[in-house]
């Protein structure tokens, strides 16, 4: 069987039904049945498989299901070096998202990555500490702080809103996702220019170590088949 | 994990220490889970992608010991003595990506100096006693200096900020390179804030900075004009001097035998206050290894070493490689962070230069070379 990993809650989950539907396969465990398991109809060989979204890149990564859909953002936290581990099939369309680097909107000293790494000099002399900044993305968020030559930062783990640390006094900074930007307004929050760490949608992914048999192999090639014949083709870079 | 299945790894470790210690080093213990803070403090946030994490139930986080600079150096600081020499040996940890040939655990034997008079001097003894330990493998060592580059910054025609910005990332080659073209750019007075010029007051700024949000987090309005100044004040500064940039970008390419990498410093030697004094120090360095039996032409100069993301190394740095099989490890490497002391709470002005071997790459070097 091929197994096809899909979001288990909230709109990744509906999305994913409607994109699925739309492309002529009706994925059987929706949430309503609490079904995590499910026969796909419209397709032979395919079954389904819920799981958190965030489950999702490990799932693929140790091959425990041959396809997948998650965010980008998602495989690219959970799963170092990640190109080695998955191949981008198919974008979905929908769950878009940047992940950026935010401060408060009042910092009119700030508006660049280069700006903050000085503000963090200054954060640290000031105050004795090193200047924090709240994440659920920490591999990211590492990552990019440490290709930009930021120094004398601290992530602090956010598990709630991250949005909300900065006001909370449990942060200065934060690296987060967002969709159109009214979130972090409304927290008093603004993107940097040059803070763009990625852009992230619901997509497709193929697991670069599951076992694929012939009929694995050939239930892939009719889902693409399907996907592409609806029209909904379209490449990953 | 490799497994030392007949003993050799504990043995060579066994052998290292004791010649540590017959060379007036006392053994030292540390604990294998170190407490985070001290060092992220150090390392910052990227150490976390190199060490394993761990905590106590409902405790500060801990990581398994990455090295041992940082918790024989606090030890040292705990205790009275101002001079000491110690030798301590374990393993450290590292986190390697899945699919890394690199171990995640490996013995390390070291030693750490902390006093002395003479500089110099010491440096040049915890280069030779690791070089003495190594003997008689096959090794080639590289010396280099962050004092030098640190000196031409410091005589640099630029602002105290801008020193001081240059010098915080020096261990961060890009961002340096960034922050040196930034610098060169022409003064831009459009970018100059009216409450800098005078030209409004400070409550009248201070209301045009909350027209912008609400003030949310620990970071204070003061501290936002205070920095709205200085980057006034930075828009307004002369640029680099070429010349002197051209100086900073050959010290940045100095690499290769000593006696050529001498003849580069000659070079540059007069081109900056300061440099003078530093590129002499090399030469008196070099006289010091001489006095403890160290044939320096043999030796080669590698600027490379500000690449590592050791960041506590300020002065004097060297390592020893294998010439035979360069793909390895550094068999052992070291060197001067008289600033860490500084940061950890000790005096300033004290000294302090380590180095450790790592005894399974040795043993690979040994086996290998009797054929």
């Amino acid at each position: 069987m091929l197994k096809l990993g899909i979001p288990s809650k909230g709109r990744l989950l509906t999305e994913s039904v409607k994109w699925f539907d739309r492309v002529g396969l009706k994925l059987h465990a929706a949430e309503a049945d609490r079904e995590y398991y499910g026969r796909v109809q419209g397709l032979e060989g395919v079954e389904s498989v819920l799981l958190s979204a965030g489950e999702i890149p490990g799932e693929l990564g140790a091959g425990n299901i041959h396809v997948g859909v998650t965010g980008t953002d998602m495989i690219q936290e959970r799963i170092p070096n990640w190109t080695d581990r998955v191949r981008e099939v198919h974008t979905l369309e929908f769950g878009h998202a940047e992940l950026v680097v935010a401060v408060p909107r009042f910092w009119l000293d700030v508006e660049t990555v280069h700006d903050l790494d000085e503000v963090a000099a200054q954060f640290r002399q000031n105050h004795m500490r090193r200047l924090r900044v709240a994440t659920k993305y920490h591999f990211l968020a590492r990552e990019f702080l440490s290709r930009q030559g930021v120094a004398d930062y601290q992530l602090v783990d956010s598990r709630g809103a991250t949005e909300g640390t900065v006001a909370s006094q449990a942060a200065e900074a934060i690296i987060d996702i967002v969709s159109t930007g009214s979130t972090l307004a409304a927290n008093g929050l603004k993107r940097l220019s040059d803070g763009l760490i990625l852009k992230s949608q619901a997509t497709l992914f193929e697991s670069k170590s599951a076992q694929f048999s012939d009929s694995d192999r050939s239930a892939l090639e009719t889902l693409l088949r399907k996907i592409e014949s609806k029209g909904q083709y379209r490449p990953a870079k | 994990m490799q497994i030392d299945r007949n003993g050799s790894v504990r043995r060579a470790t066994e052998k290292f220490v004791s010649y540590f210690e017959s060379r007036g080093a006392t053994r030292i213990e540390t604990d294998i889970l170190q407490p985070a803070e001290t060092l992220l403090d150090v390392y910052g946030e990227d150490i976390r992608a190199r060490a394993y994490v761990t905590n106590r139930a409902g405790d500060n986080e801990l990581f398994l010991r990455p090295d041992f600079t940082v918790p024989v150096l606090k030890q040292h600081l705990s205790r009275e003595s101002k001079f000491a020499k110690y030798t301590y040996s374990g393993k450290v940890f590292r986190k390697q990506y899945r699919d890394s040939r690199r171990p995640s655990e490996y013995y390390q034997v070291g030693i750490e100096y902390f006093g002395g008079e003479n500089e110099l001097a010491v440096d040049a003894v915890v280069f030779s006693t690791i070089a003495e330990a190594l003997y008689p493998l096959r090794v080639r060592a590289g010396i280099g200096d962050l004092g030098i580059l640190l000196s031409a910054i410091d005589g640099l025609s630029t602002t105290l900020e801008r020193k001081t910005a240059l010098r915080r990332h020096i261990w961060r080659p890009q961002k340096f390179r960034q922050l040196v073209s930034r610098f060169m750019r022409p003064p831009n007075t459009s970018k100059v804030s009216d409450y800098f010029s005078r030209e409004i007051s400070r409550e009248q700024f201070e209301e045009r900075i909350l027209e912008n949000g609400p003030i949310v987090g620990c970071r204070g309005v003061d501290e936002v004009i205070s920095r709205l100044t200085s980057k006034s004040r930075d828009n307004m500064a002369a640029p680099l001097v070429e010349r002197e940039v051209n100086v900073i970008n050959k010290l940045l390419a100095i690499e290769g035998p000593i006696s050529q990498a001498l003849d580069d410093l000659e070079r540059v030697r007069s081109s900056l206050p300061g440099m003078d004094h530093a590129v002499q120090r090399v030469h008196d360095r070099l006289g010091a290894l001489e006095a403890n039996g160290v044939d320096v032409s043999q030796l080669s100069y590698e600027p490379g070493f500000r690449q590592t993301t050791l960041e506590y190394y300020g002065g004097f740095v060297f390592r020893f490689v294998s010439p035979d099989y360069p793909q390895l490890p550094p068999v052992a490497q070291g060197g001067r962070y008289d600033g860490l002391i500084r940061m950890l709470g000790g005096e300033a002005g004290s000294s302090a230069v380590g180095g450790v071997i790592r005894p399974e790459i040795a043993i690979e070097l040994a086996d290998t070379s009797l054929c």
